[in-house]
């Protein structure tokens, strides 16, 4: 045993030896590379952002600024290993600083030696600032090594993971090439040992492929051979002898025996013809012991005489001495007893002779043919009922619906059957349907199996049989070389001999195939079924008349929040209390109808989450799992409405809600349309009462200022003017007037649109206006332009005040000048008026479109113009533009839809009217 | 800072004025060709440095020559000077100071709280800004001039460009 670990245990270390070595001097030179590399990579990186920054910082100390020193340093958050940063200016002092927020605030308060040092994880690095060759101070930078160092020792536990993983590794393949050596070695020796142990020569060294194993193997077992067939031989000689004597001396018993037990009578007689012996049967028949027979004439002890003629028949002894041939009794002989009483016979005699063939004794057998006679007769009757007997089995077996297989060897080479059998097997009678039978004559078609293993022929149940097995009950599955199978279940049974041994087997096989499909299905079935039941996303149960549960799936399990193992056997009052008397209700509804309840909805609280009001939609229904039909049980089919009803609830308090602010609603627009209504009222009344209450005393003012000038006789100058001022004012008074109800008309009326012409529109305003005609102002038309979708009306009322205002904003001294062109964009049609006139600064470009908005005192107006332009084109569906800058004139541009079917426009309409208003 | 007298705000400003040797670069055609000629600060009127300025340059080397300091009453005395300190008393003949220096490559250092120097044509001004030194320059003089100032110099400063008249 010693022997046996030492050299396992050897080579095991030598393996792990070598490999922890080679992997070991790996990994340190791997760590030492991996520190040297870091190192080096950090020095480099710290030595070009200290470059930099010394190179960046040389006009702050040149200059003194430490503000820009703070923030350049202060860059260096975006380094996270430099931990601290500082400026010395040329005198040493300290000019400027940075520290990460957690760093040591040490700072040295003076430069040290330029260069990079490391100590104890900190890389510190002094860097002259230079500029034009001349030093202006010092940059100084504290980097963190920790991370570096946290790197190192991940990578070096990382190497001794591998180190260690590499051994283990090392470990199980030694095991395993160790045991290539070392096992046939091994092997060898234990085979040795139990050799000289047990003297068993019969034991070899398994073999070995290649090299000395090999040599070695073979020389040891061939040495083995040697000494097994010595062996052999020796053993064989002995045996053989030891042999030859017991069969001798059975042969001289066997004769003994067989003499004396013989049924026959049998008398041996030696040359001369005188008696030598008899047996029992002989000495029974003749009345004759041995003893008193011996060495007396035979025909003295035998005698006998012809059954018909009572003539002594020939001395049979006699006949063979003389013919040296076996002699047949004549028939019909009688025997004379010693006491006189006769019996019928039957004889032979044959001839003893010696190696050399001279005879030396007749040996004489006879037999009681009394006895014989009767026992033919019987043997007559019992072979016609026999054959009945066959006939009727043969009908038997045709009959029966199942496969009988009969053999009548042992070893079943032949087996013949009934025509159901060969109908199974789908063979016909010549045919030998047996699987042990000599090659050629099997039959190839089909093969047998048990629980889908092939069987051997002699695992089949004749076969086994016909060994003495008694085969019960046996299932098996036929399956023929076109892939159906026919399965089967049925018995064997040995058949004896009337000695009782066995020499043959019976078989009888029925035909289970459709009943092993209709189980199969139903298994499929019912796993189906269970699969169903447990992946189903709604809850199901099964329970029994006291509402015990029987089965419960993983769904509702879960709902009740407790396993479903926990469930069978319990009452539902036990699991889920709060449901319990709705289910009651529901299972005695059941009861009594015999209906299923179908949707119904139960509440109440789980096992899971007790207190929480859950909701679920249950279906019952009643199970009749008994013959009579009566309700043995309830199944339940649940599913939580929980959230469901939770929403519905929540809906509705929507639903109330809206509908009351719907109605809210609805009275605040009532009561606003109506209060809108009231004031719309009195606007309308008020613009009635500016038209005929305000104007009449202006008239008045009118009239009686110009009566004042003509009809009090010549008045001064003074008076003159003021009349005239009078006059003027109350003229401005009633354009205002005027204006404002333009704009309350344009605001209120409705506009029907119309293809409108607008180069006719605009030359009949320009006709119209003296204003725009030359000399006092120049409007030029460029282009076509195209017509537009408007209300004729409010357009000329437009483009009037727009051309008005053109002309009337302008610097002193300048004729007014007025582009007007148009252009189609789309479906909308733009029109553009540009004047040279006094411009609008940009802030007002929205204000000028608020009413009673005057930019210029200097210039006279009312501040409605725009107000209605803007109001009349937004009404007709367009938009209103304005591009302008102070000094360098305005453009103002209407959009509006085009034309889009085109109807031939009509002849420009006589617009002149609608323009004077 | 604010406290410190006025004689150390001039010590501030003598340093700095010599520091600008090294941030700006003249054209080659404003040195003589012998390399030991030297490199000239000028200071055109009352000289408020004292001897300070020149201690601080006397063992100095500014573009690898020695450098002297000058002190000019009148500006047609100052030609050829690298570096010309204008005096605040000069203010008042500034603008024919600077016009006389035009196109010459010398740099012109003045002083004044608002922006009126570097307006008018002068390349760097002195800005004492609660006790602080600071820094206008015009680069647009420095650089019809033919200098160059380092962008180093440049970051620190305020830019101011010649009022256009």
């Amino acid at each position: 045993m010693s022997s046996r670990d030492s050299i396992r245990s050897k080579l095991q270390r030598a393996i792990v030896f070598t490999t922890a070595a080679v992997l070991g001097l790996t990994c340190a030179v791997f760590i030492v590379f991996e520190w040297r590399g870091l190192l080096a990579a950090e020095t480099r990186a710290a030595l070009n952002i200290a470059r930099l920054a010394a190179d960046a910082s040389s006009g702050m100390l040149a200059f003194r600024n430490q503000a820009e020193a703070t923030k350049l340093l202060s860059a260096f958050q975006s380094e996270p290993d430099v931990r601290t940063a500082a400026l010395y200016d040329a005198t040493g002092k300290l000019f400027a600083e940075y520290h990460v927020a957690d760093a040591d605030r040490a700072t040295p308060t003076v430069p040290q030696n330029d260069g990079l040092r490391i100590a104890d994880q900190r890389l510190v690095l002094f860097q002259p600032v230079i500029e034009d060759g001349k030093r202006f101070g010092t940059l100084y930078l504290k980097f963190d090594l920790r991370d570096m160092y946290a790197r190192l020792w991940r990578y070096g536990s990382t190497a001794i993971l591998i180190f260690l993983g590499a051994l283990a590794g090392a470990f199980a393949i030694g095991h395993v090439l160790q045991k290539k050596i070392a096992g046939p070695i091994l092997s060898l020796a234990r085979i040795a040992q139990s050799i000289s142990r047990e003297r068993d020569y019969g034991a070899r060294a398994e073999r070995m492929r290649g090299g000395e194993l090999e040599v070695l193997t073979t020389a040891f077992n061939q040495m083995l051979d040697t000494i097994q067939e010595q062996q052999g031989r020796l053993r064989t000689e002995l045996a053989e002898r030891e042999r030859a004597q017991k069969a001798e001396a059975r042969e001289r018993q066997l004769l003994a025996t067989t003499l004396a037990s013989i049924g026959d009578g049998v008398i041996v007689a030696d040359a001369r013809g005188c008696v030598a012996s008899l047996n029992a049967e002989a000495e029974r028949l003749t009345g004759w012991n041995s003893a008193d027979a011996a060495g007396r004439p035979l025909p003295e002890i035998f005698r006998i005489i012809n059954e018909a003629s009572r003539q002594p028949a020939e001395n049979p002894v006699e006949k063979v001495l003389r013919l040296g041939a076996i002699v047949g009794l004549a028939n019909h002989t009688i025997l004379i007893r010693r006491d006189g009483s006769e019996i019928p016979i039957d004889d032979s005699a044959a001839p003893i002779r010696q190696a050399g063939g001279a005879i030396n004794g007749v040996v004489l057998v006879f037999r009681d043919f009394t006895e014989r006679k009767h026992a033919e007769q019987v043997m007559q009757e019992s072979a016609t009922r026999d054959r009945a007997r066959a006939a009727e089995l043969q009908a038997i077996m045709e009959a029966v619906p199942a496969a009988i297989w009969i053999s009548r060897d042992r070893d079943c080479r032949v087996i013949t059957g009934n025509r159901a059998s060969f109908e199974l097997l789908r063979l016909s009678p010549p045919e030998n349907p047996s699987l042990s039978a000599p090659e050629g004559e099997r039959p190839a078609n089909f093969e047998v199996r048990c629980n889908g293993r092939l069987l051997r022929p002699d695992e089949l149940p004749v076969q086994r049989a016909a060994r003495g097995e008694e085969v019960r009950d046996l299932e098996e599955e036929i399956r023929f070389s076109d892939g159906a199978s026919r399965y089967m279940i049925g018995n064997a049974t040995p058949l004896r001999d009337e000695h009782g041994e066995v020499c043959g087997a019976v078989a009888a096989f029925v035909d289970i195939t459709e009943r092993k499909r209709a189980e199969e299905d139903l298994r499929r079935a019912h796993t189906l079924l269970e699969t169903l039941l447990k992946t189903a996303p709604v809850g199901f149960a099964y329970l029994d008349r006291e509402l015990r549960f029987v089965t419960i799936n993983t769904r509702l399990a879960e709902m009740n929040g407790l396993p479903a193992a926990s469930h069978i056997g319990k009452f539902v009052s036990e699991i889920v209390p709060t449901l319990a008397p709705a289910v009651h209700t529901v299972t005695t509804n059941i009861l009594a109808t015999g209906e299923p309840v179908k949707d119904h909805e139960f509440e109440g609280d789980t096992p899971l989450a007790p207190g929480v009001q859950r909701f679920w939609n249950e279906s019952w229904f009643p199970v009749r799992d008994d013959p009579a039909g009566a309700i043995t049980g309830f199944g339940v089919v649940v599913e939580e409405i929980t959230e469901r009803k939770q929403a519905e609830v929540a809906l509705r308090e929507a639903h109330a809600q809206l509908a009351s602010r719907a109605v809210h609603l609805e009275k605040l627009v009532n009561e606003r349309t109506a209060k809108l209504q009231e004031t719309i009222g009195d606007l309308e009344t008020f613009s009635y009462s500016i038209v005929h209450d305000l104007r009449a005393p202006l008239r008045a003012m009118q009239n009686f200022a110009r009566l004042l000038v003509e009809e009090c006789g010549p008045v001064n100058e003074t008076a003159q003017d003021y009349a005239n001022r009078i006059t003027t004012a109350a003229e401005r008074m009633d354009r205002l007037i005027q204006e404002v109800l333009n704009y309350s008309r344009v605001a209120r009326a409705e506009l029907p649109l119309a293809p409108v012409n607008t180069a006719a529109l605009v030359r009949s305003i320009v006709e119209t206006y003296p204003a725009l005609q030359p000399p006092r102002a120049q409007v030029e038309l460029n282009g076509n332009l195209p017509p537009v979708h408007a209300n004729e009306a409010a357009l000329t009322q437009c483009i009037s005040n727009l051309l008005g205002n053109a002309v009337k904003f302008i610097a002193p001294g300048v004729t007014p000048h007025v582009r007007v062109w148009g252009e189609t964009v789309g479906h909308r049609v733009r029109l553009h008026f540009q004047d040279n006139g006094i411009g609008i600064e940009r802030e007002a470009h929205e204000k000028i479109f608020q009413m009673f908005q005057r930019l210029s005192k200097r210039y006279e107006g009312t501040g409605i113009g725009l107000t209605i332009v803007k109001k009349a084109i937004e009404k007709m569906g367009g938009t209103v533009g304005l591009e302008s800058e102070p000094g360098k004139g305005s453009t103002f541009s209407l959009e509006l839809d085009s034309v889009r079917v085109s109807p031939p426009i009509a002849a420009a309409p006589d617009s002149s009217n609608t323009a004077a208003s | 800072m604010a406290a410190q007298p006025a004689a150390r705000e001039y010590d501030v400003k003598a340093a700095l004025l010599f520091n600008f040797c090294h941030f700006v670069e003249w054209p080659p055609h404003a040195f003589a060709a012998d390399s030991n000629a030297p490199f000239v600060i000028g200071i055109l009127g009352t000289d408020p440095f004292g001897p300070f300025l020149a201690e601080l340059v006397k063992s100095e080397r500014a573009h690898n020559r020695p450098i002297e300091v000058r002190r000019f009453a009148t500006i047609e005395e100052a030609a050829g000077t690298h570096l010309l300190f204008i005096g605040q008393a000069e203010q008042a003949r500034l603008n024919s100071i600077l016009t006389s220096l035009k196109n010459k490559p010398t740099l012109t250092v003045g002083e004044a709280a608002d922006r009126s120097f570097v307006r008018q044509g002068g390349m760097i001004a002195f800005v004492t800004d609660r006790g602080n030194v600071k820094l206008r320059i015009n680069p647009e003089a420095a650089r019809s001039a033919g200098l160059v100032i380092n962008s180093k110099l440049l970051r620190l400063a305020e830019i101011v460009s010649t009022e256009n008249r």
